[in-house]
């Protein structure tokens, strides 16, 4: 059987080969004639596409270039007179460049040569406030002063025009390289002031569609950027990892019910690039000054025909200072410099490993190694079913709000006893909105439960009823955000301008701005949960776990990187004082406080040169902690939902009220339209059948492989071999002897990849 | 004549690049934009995503590209800046160009069931024809007939096809009409003209200005055509320019068939618009967002959105074009991205158009079973609601009819059911109704027969009697006294006889009462809605005008010789409400039962009621302060001007002190802050 399918593989391998040579080899010579020749190549986001096949060739090292440090796996040069990098992978003599091929570059502007050809780039806010760039290579720069260290060097530079000096370090270890630029060490000479610095913008840059291979982003669930020849993009993409800091930049204001949606967070500070199809490929792991830490790729187009891709850090920043409400403010220069001690470890993976599902599992092993990772799997042998029950919300009434119950505790009851009647063998159960006040009504210092809810006693005797059945109960948190009606005004937190950080949203029919708590509200949140009886003590935090800026008010300024500590420091006496402790949609730092993850992403932000979505940040969990996809209400209820939870080993989650879904319309969960039980009971059934007949079976595994060799073809293997196939397309697949009918998964196997 | 040119035809097969056959596949995961819906509160609301982007087409080397068009297999491209239009088999991959070498500045493309295509060039000032094969047919020129205006330009920017050979051609700077050409380029005349609305500052300088006058200021040109389209139907579809503006389907003379429903939507800056063969109308707008519309204007959903200068799928900067595939798959052509974006239907969206071509074919037990599905994921969704309100109608189940069409609030069907309702109701029980009221007339008559011979019930006169000697109760009552003599009432009232402060305030609550019962008691056709009633501000709205009212009155009066005291004013003023408070009620029990046939009757009394109250304010007045008729008039019309007064001069009081406040606030602000910063 994998004969025939390794057959097919080479068959795959060698037709797409072909085809590739000859689009290459059509394009090099449309480009000679004319530039304009129409082609109907189009990238589809929503089908998983078949792996990149083919070669990468690497440049080589040249006289120019001196061996300063080796080891088993790897050996470092250095061009001391350009200050240009060379990595070596001795397992199959890939050379990594920090550098793009002085014969490449024709394309490009002065400036982009300069930067192409830069270990570091800064960013710098000259005396009229204005951002300049100043690439390291200049012709007048003083030439650095490169000191050898035991498995490396250092260098001291100065970028020309910002008059700024900083030392990098570079070393050699046993998985790569370790780039450091130590804080101290940066000294801005004159009066420009350092804003962003850029590490190594071209290492790994592919020119136009010459090499295949990708860029892999931390975007969402996770995103590839695949090498490809310049295209018509407008706009050029960086992201902070971890969020905006809200602190120094506002939350926009939503005033139009047509804004675009909200674009997915970078969870984890890395990055990756691939070359060649399984050959040669690196994961960048920023391990200090993540908090200032900025994700940059450009895809290649028609001002630059380079894909790269590369960290930046943010050392101080402008922010707008309004001194009216009309609109008045002037542009200010934030006060304090950040600290970052940046440092970047490249982590090169060669051969099988090669891939993103390599960078998955390299990062999942140093994550494991640093502590950022523990083990927390339940026993239950079954797959978990989220079912988040909204209990209460508030709604304009004749005189005054008034309460909306949309979920009785007794309702559960019998949801519960349902779905176990039907097959569902294991469930966590969330409240959401049980307060007094309902979901966007109730204080958020509010511990009592509405009476018209339920009780205290009530929630016990759900809690045992649902214990006695082997499944959970929760209570849904939110311990950061709140409206103005919910919010203790003694405790926010304050925006760099003297003003609460506050996100208005003009579109909402109830409330419209929301404001943040500061870390002591949060801590005293926990506390006080802390008190409740022993069966409410299992949270589900959301907000904290996925936001992080700074706090701005008078005589107490945390700072981004001080307030990461502090969220830690609440999570860890979260997880003390709690018997369970959920997290919505982490950051990578508050992951090891989780005993499971709601809301993990499944999609990123859809931009047009993100060519694939991948399940990095499932891979990097699986095995770990069990993690939940958000509410499949919010899909579009096909079959592809559900074989995408089982690709990514994601479980299951739904939003559900007792009452019609309708009688939210005209309050703030207007967003939720479909969310009656009775509707959809028969859907969970069915979806968690099909779930938990795969799944199960890999539960605590943790996913060592996923190829693709066609499209709408995926195979997933676990650590003990289980291979999961499924099948996107509309069509029966034969594999081996094993066929999996269209829009269907199934497990084939041991060992079949 | 036809002019000799030469045409050019590229066929490009390419490689077979991935699988041929597009595999459609959607996502559990939102799209980059909100879907919205209008919501059964009459807004528009989010709904489950109908469509998501899914493919994009980034390689066809296009440049400024204008306009985009599908038939059949073939997606049309009109590709201002390489001078061509590109034509892209969606079917087999292959991708050819047409025009090389004839065409300036493509703007517009159009193809008929033939498969000839039509090209507005703006440039060469000319709509050409090419066959199927991609050859010129056929070039149109400025029409040289008297008919057409020797002084129009004609600049074509959009084409659609009409019958044999003939093209309808949207003119830049021709606001005449819609071109219309036959198939040997003679000029037919202008198709769908649009009207200049004229507003009241016109029609008053219509009034004022001379003829000179009129023609050096006034330069009414009726909205401009902005795009157009023929259906498979044989209908036109067009829009105009500009904001707030509808889709117009037009009729064989060019009359607008589509009367604006409660949920059409007004588009802004409309830049294209597909309409498929079922009848539904897809518009493209210049922000981005892309509105699906039924065969009758009811909106079915809105989305996408603007890019704001991002990369993120399925939003636009500059969008172009729209077009839709056999398989309702939505293509749009953006002119600053130069690529098109393809988005395809969700399986939820993919039912509401099953569900609406089933009931327009009077499939109604199929239709019925979609629409419920729909409502499972969506049981908010207006259209849901009206069209299973509809099909309960056909099915002749009333009830359930009226419930949908509560839900959905749409006062004329709702109206309808109920009529049919109440019709059944009083076939059945009509004699029961007849019988019981004669019964109760005899028995009314009897015991008045019985009780003036016996005075059986004399125990409740003397209630009565004993209850009037209390004088608040008395005031009360006389209300009725009031009614029809307010002239008498106000002099007793005057003199101490009637009336009190206490009762008059009595009087003032119930008057609110049943103004707030008159908008949210009556009956559903009549009622205005609960979620959107204020009980506060009507409130503060009432206090505010009748306390206004009073006083500027008192004031008013003082100055000019007026005997009335505010303690008159105030109680004569609530006296004059007296028809109001009893007769309103029953109107308000009648709207319950009353459909809108009988509107006319409801509103009739409303006004009467309203006129005998106005009518007796006034007579109040004359009492109040002695006038005679013109000075009571005058009096009125004086303290209307001096309660305009008022209002505006606190306004600008409170605007003004909000000013100053605003002012030191911000200089203090200011100052605060750039002391710290620097």
């Amino acid at each position: 059987m994998a004969k025939h399918f390794s057959y097919i593989l080479i068959l795959c391998i060698l037709i797409s080969g072909l085809v590739y040579l000859r689009a290459s080899g059509e394009d090099a010579e449309s480009n000679e004639i004319t530039s304009a020749q129409p082609e109907i190549t189009y990238v589809n986001s929503k089908v998983p596409m078949a792996d990149p096949v083919g070669v990468a060739y690497s440049v080589d090292i040249t006289s120019e270039d001196a061996l300063i440090a080796s080891n088993n796996n790897f050996e470092l040069y250095l061009n001391e007179k350009d200050l240009i990098i060379k990595v070596k992978d001795k397992s199959n003599g890939y050379v990594w460049c920090s550098a793009a091929p002085k014969n490449k570059m024709q394309s490009m502007n002065f400036e982009w040569q300069r930067i192409a050809t830069s270990l570091l780039t800064v960013d710098y806010i000259n005396t009229s406030g204005s951002i300049n760039r100043s690439p390291l290579r200049h012709s007048k720069a003083p030439a650095p002063e490169i000191t050898r260290t035991d498995n490396g060097f250092s260098a001291e530079v100065e970028f020309y025009e910002a008059k700024i000096a900083l030392t990098v370090q570079v070393e050699l270890t046993d998985y790569g390289i370790k780039l450091t630029i130590p804080d101290e060490s940066i000294v801005e000479k004159d009066e420009n002031i350092l804003h962003k610095l850029y590490v190594m913008p071209f290492f790994g840059a592919a020119y136009r569609d010459e090499i295949p291979g990708y860029v892999f982003i931390p975007d969402g669930c996770g995103a590839l950027v695949r090498f490809s020849k310049p295209r018509p993009y407008i706009s050029d993409f960086s992201e902070r990892v971890y969020g905006t800091d809200f602190g120094m930049k506002r939350p926009s204001t939503r005033t139009l019910l047509t804004s675009q949606t909200d674009k997915m967070r970078f969870t984890m500070p890395i990055f990756g690039i691939a070359h060649g199809a399984k050959q040669n490929a690196f994961l960048a792991v920023v391990t200090s000054g993540d908090p200032y830490m900025e994700v940059h790729v450009n895809p290649a187009n028609s001002m630059i025909d380079y894909t790269w891709a590369c960290a930046s850090f943010i050392y101080r920043e402008q922010y707008i200072q309004p001194t009216s409400k009309s609109g008045g403010a002037f542009t200010a220069l934030q006060p304090h410099k950040n600290s970052v001690n940046a440092t970047i470890e490249y982590i090169f993976l060669s051969g099988k490993n090669a891939d993103y599902v390599g960078m998955a599992k390299a990062y999942r092993e140093k994550l494991k190694k640093d502590g950022m990772l523990t083990q927390t799997v339940s026993s239950d042998p079954n797959v978990r079913l989220n079912l988040e029950a909204v209990m209460a919300e508030p709604y304009k009434g004749f005189i005054g709000n008034r309460l909306r119950i949309m979920t009785k505790l007794t309702d559960i009851e019998r949801w519960v006893e349902e779905l176990q009647h039907n097959g569902v063998l294991s469930m966590s159960v969330v409240l959401w909105g049980y307060e007094k006040g309902g979901v966007d009504g109730h204080k958020l210092n509010e511990t009592n439960v509405d009476p018209a809810i339920g009780s205290v006693n009530k929630i016990k005797r759900l809690n045992d009823k649902l214990i006695s059945k082997g499944t959970e109960l929760l209570l849904r948190k939110e311990i950061l955000s709140g409206y103005e009606n919910q919010i203790d005004k003694s405790r926010l937190a304050y925006h760099i301008d003297g003003g609460v950080i506050e996100k208005v949203d003009t579109t909402k029919p109830m409330f419209q701005t929301m404001l943040f708590q500061n870390l002591d509200g949060m801590r005293a949140a926990i506390n006080r949960y802390a008190k409740y009886p022993e069966f409410m003590r299992n949270i589900a935090i959301s907000g904290v776990p996925a936001n992080l800026f700074s706090d701005f008010k008078r005589n107490n300024v945390i700072l981004r990187d001080q307030t990461k500590e502090k969220i830690e420091e609440i999570l860890a006496l979260a997880k003390d004082s709690f018997n369970k402790l959920v997290l919505y949609d982490p950051n990578i730092y508050a992951v090891k406080y989780a005993d499971a993850i709601y809301d993990l992403p499944m999609q990123h932000s859809q931009f047009a040169f993100e060519t694939d979505t991948v399940p990095f940040i499932q891979i990097v969990l699986s095995g770990n902690k069990e993690y939940y996809a958000p509410p499949m209400n919010f899909g579009v209820n096909s079959v592809d939902d559900i074989l995408k939870l089982i690709d990514y080993g994601a479980y299951p989650s739904y939003v559900l009220t007792e009452e019609y879904s309708n009688k939210l319309a005209s309050t703030n969960l207007n967003y939720i339209y479909s969310s009656r039980y009775d509707d959809w009971k028969d859907y969970i059934i069915k979806t968690y059948k099909t779930v938990n007949d795969i799944l199960s079976k890999v539960k605590g595994k943790a996913i060592e492989k996923r190829i693709i060799p066609v499209d709408g073809i995926v195979l997933v293997e676990y650590e003990d071999g289980t291979t999961i196939l499924i099948n996107y397309t509309d069509k029966s697949w034969k594999y081996g002897d094993c066929v999996v009918e269209g829009k269907t998964a199934k497990i084939i196997g041991n060992g079949k990849v | 004549m036809l002019k000799k040119v030469f045409c050019t035809v590229f066929a490009v097969v390419l490689a077979l690049i991935g699988s041929l056959t597009p595999v459609f596949a959607s996502d559990s995961t939102q799209s980059t934009s909100y879907t919205f819906t209008y919501s059964i509160n009459g807004k528009l609301e989010i709904a489950q995503d109908a469509y998501l982007p899914t493919r994009l087409y980034l390689d066809l080397g296009l440049k400024e590209p204008q306009d985009l068009y599908i038939a059949g297999q073939k997606m049309y491209i009109a590709d201002k800046g390489n001078k061509r239009v590109v034509v892209v088999n969606l079917g087999t991959s292959e991708v050819e160009t047409i025009g090389d070498g004839i065409l300036e500045e493509p703007f517009g493309v159009s193809v008929d069931k033939d498969g000839r295509i039509y090209v507005a060039d703006f440039k060469a000032e000319a709509v050409y024809r090419f066959n199927k094969d991609g050859e010129l047919e056929f070039t149109f020129k400025k029409p040289e007939t008297p008919n057409f205006g020797k002084n129009e330009s004609f600049k074509p920017k959009k084409v659609a096809y009409a019958d044999d050979g003939g093209v309808y051609i949207v003119s830049e700077g021709t606001t005449a009409g819609i071109i219309h050409m036959n198939g040997t380029g003679d000029f037919l005349g202008y198709f769908a003209s649009n009207e200049v609305s004229v507003s009241l500052l016109q029609k008053l300088q219509d009034f004022f200005l001379t003829e000179a006058q009129k023609r050096a200021f006034l330069r009414r040109t009726p909205p401009s055509f902005g795009n157009i389209f023929r259906g498979y139907d044989g209908l036109v579809y067009t829009v105009n320019k500009g904001s707030n503006v509808n889709v117009k389907k037009h009729s064989i003379n060019g009359l607008n068939l589509l009367k604006n429903p409660k949920t059409s939507i007004k588009l802004e800056d409309p830049a294209d618009i597909f309409v498929c063969d079922d009848g539904r109308i897809y518009v493209l707008q210049g922000n981005g967002l892309i509105t699906v519309l039924t065969n009758e204007g009811n909106l079915i959903c809105t989305f996408g959105g603007n890019s704001e200068k991002t990369d993120r799928i399925g939003l636009f900067e500059v969008p172009r074009g729209i077009a839709v595939d056999a398989n309702d798959n939505v293509y749009v052509l953006d002119e600053q991205k130069e690529m098109i974006q393809v988005f395809t239907p969700t399986p939820i969206q993919v039912n509401i158009h099953k569900a609406l071509n089933s009931y327009n074919n009077g499939d109604y037990s199929q239709s019925k079973q979609l629409w419920e599905e729909v409502l499972k994921f969506n049981n908010a969704s207006f259209l849901s609601h009206l069209y299973m309100g509809r099909i309960y109608m056909q099915e002749m189940d009333y009830e359930k009819a009226l419930e949908h069409f509560k839900i959905a609030r749409v006062r004329d069907e709702y109206s309808s059911a109920y009529w049919e309702i109440r019709y059944i109701w009083l076939q059945q029980h009509l004699g029961k109704v007849l019988v019981a009221i004669i019964c109760l007339f005899l028995i009314g008559n009897i015991i008045r027969f019985v009780n003036k011979r016996k005075n059986i019930f004399g125990f409740v006169k003397d209630i009565e009697n004993e209850m009037l000697k209390y004088k608040l109760v008395f005031d009360i009552v006389n209300l009725k006294y009031a009614m029809y003599h307010p002239i008498d009432n106000v002099y007793d009232v005057k003199v101490g006889k009637r009336g009190s402060v206490v009762s008059a305030t009595i009087l003032y609550i119930m008057l609110f009462i049943i103004l707030v019962l008159r908008q949210v008691g009556s009956g559903f056709i009549f009622s205005v809605d609960v979620a959107e009633y204020s009980l506060f501000n009507t409130f503060i709205i009432y206090v505010f005008m009748i306390g206004l009212f009073i006083m500027c009155n008192y004031l008013v009066g003082s100055i000019h010789d007026g005997n009335g005291t505010v303690r008159s004013l105030y109680i004569g003023t609530a006296y004059s409400f007296a028809p109001a408070i009893l007769i309103m009620p029953f109107v308000i029990l009648l709207s319950n039962v009353a459909t809108i046939n009988e509107a006319f009757f409801i509103s009739s009394i409303t006004s009467i009621i309203v006129c005998w109250c106005g009518v007796n304010i006034i007579l109040m007045i004359m009492e109040a302060h002695e006038y005679d008729f013109k000075m009571a008039i005058s009096n009125i019309l004086t303290t209307l001007f001096f309660m305009g007064v008022v209002v505006v001069a606190g306004s600008m009081f409170y605007l003004f002190l909000r000013q100053i406040w605003n002012f030191v606030s911000e200089l203090v602000t200011e100052v605060l802050i750039r002391g710290k910063t620097f």
